[in-house]
């Protein structure tokens, strides 16, 4: 699903306007995109947890050349699944 | 805002009303129908991506054990990628000269094998438990319907199973065991007891070792022991016969 398609789903779900929606996820996304920067801990209720995690410095060595880099830090941003959210994939797929 | 705090969805609509015109009722009404339509694709095995922050999707794979894998995977934006970066952005990657040691940094060999794997085994959301019981099952039922001959049977003698270890070394196929896949092969050493009745078959199921028992490396070492022993032997043989050769020509 395209960033698009989602506004109309949404849009469809709420019944608003596709213009309300995109601003109203524009906001929400930077607002998200703000506080993981800013090193908190991002939590949606029974669906997962945004969150960033650091690559440490460390040195890369090429298998092939035997040459060896300095790579410096590095933030991901990692997203951790809610246990509800695993149960009810469970249930869903029947597995 | 508390660095490292967490903030959950109220706490997200309450910023998003006041940064929008609409009420918080409304802002949390649609965070929680933008994840519930996030949730509503991911379960129909579609991706969803989202503008600015990343694309989440559901990944099925099959082990190298046969198990099966879901994860989800999120695959953040390149704007939030950038955005969380910021404080390393004048950093490069840099060639490190001869002599030059860190003794506190990690040794990386594979970047994307060390990381990318660690990021999977976080996400994973399922992993079935079944699929390798189910395996050795339908191993040990084919063994087990299995009627061995008489050829069969004398075909399990030690130098057998040297050329049947010799000939699965060499991938060639095994004719004397059909159905019964080369690792099942490699434990012929391990079956044990097999009774013969009266119309010359046998009905006694074979017992089967784990593969994990078996070392190659103790079949050489008990060929190389087979060859010493036949080696002392003729040197045996040779010395008794010349013994008593010598012994018969005095006489």
């Amino acid at each position: 699903m395209t960033h698009d398609q989602l506004i109309n789903e949404l849009a469809v779900r709420l019944n608003w306007t596709n213009e309300k929606v995109n601003e109203t996820l524009k906001a929400g996304v930077e607002i998200i995109c703000d506080n993981v920067s800013d090193g908190n801990v991002v939590s949606i209720q029974d669906f997962g947890s945004l969150e960033l995690k650091k690559i440490s410095e460390h040195i890369y060595v090429d298998n092939e050349t035997s040459e060896r880099y300095l790579v410096p830090p590095k933030l991901d941003v990692s997203f951790s699944i809610s246990s509800t959210f695993k149960e009810r994939f469970i249930k869903i797929k029947h597995i | 805002m508390k660095v490292n705090a967490i903030v959950n969805l109220h706490d997200i609509s309450i910023l998003l009303s006041s940064k929008t015109n609409l009420s918080v009722g409304d802002a949390a009404l649609f965070l929680k129908e933008l994840f519930a339509v996030i949730e509503d694709k991911l379960f129909e095995g579609e991706s969803v991506e989202i503008d600015s922050l990343g694309k989440f999707s559901i990944n099925h794979a099959k082990g190298d054990d046969g198990k099966e894998i879901y994860n989800l995977i999120f695959s953040p934006a390149y704007e939030i990628n950038e955005l969380v970066n910021k404080p390393f952005a004048n950093f490069e990657t840099t060639k490190l000269n001869e002599g030059v040691i860190f003794d506190n940094l990690d040794i990386v060999e594979d970047e994307y094998t060390t990381f990318h794997n660690t990021k999977l085994e976080e996400s994973i959301l399922y992993v079935s438990e079944t699929v390798k019981e189910d395996n050795i099952t339908e191993s040990e039922e084919v063994i087990d319907n299995e009627t061995v001959t008489d050829d069969v049977i004398t075909s399990f003698t030690e130098a057998t199973i040297l050329e049947l270890e010799d000939a699965s070394d060499e991938s060639a196929s095994v004719p004397i065991v059909s159905g019964i896949d080369a690792g099942l092969v490699d434990n012929a050493e391990h079956i044990e007891n097999v009774e013969i009745n009266s119309e010359g078959k046998s009905n006694k199921p074979i017992e089967i070792v784990p593969p994990d028992s078996y070392s190659k490396r103790s079949t050489r070492k008990r060929r190389n022991v087979l060859v010493l022993a036949t080696m002392v032997g003729v040197v045996i043989v040779i010395t008794a016969s010349a013994f008593f050769f010598e012994k018969s020509l005095f006489e």
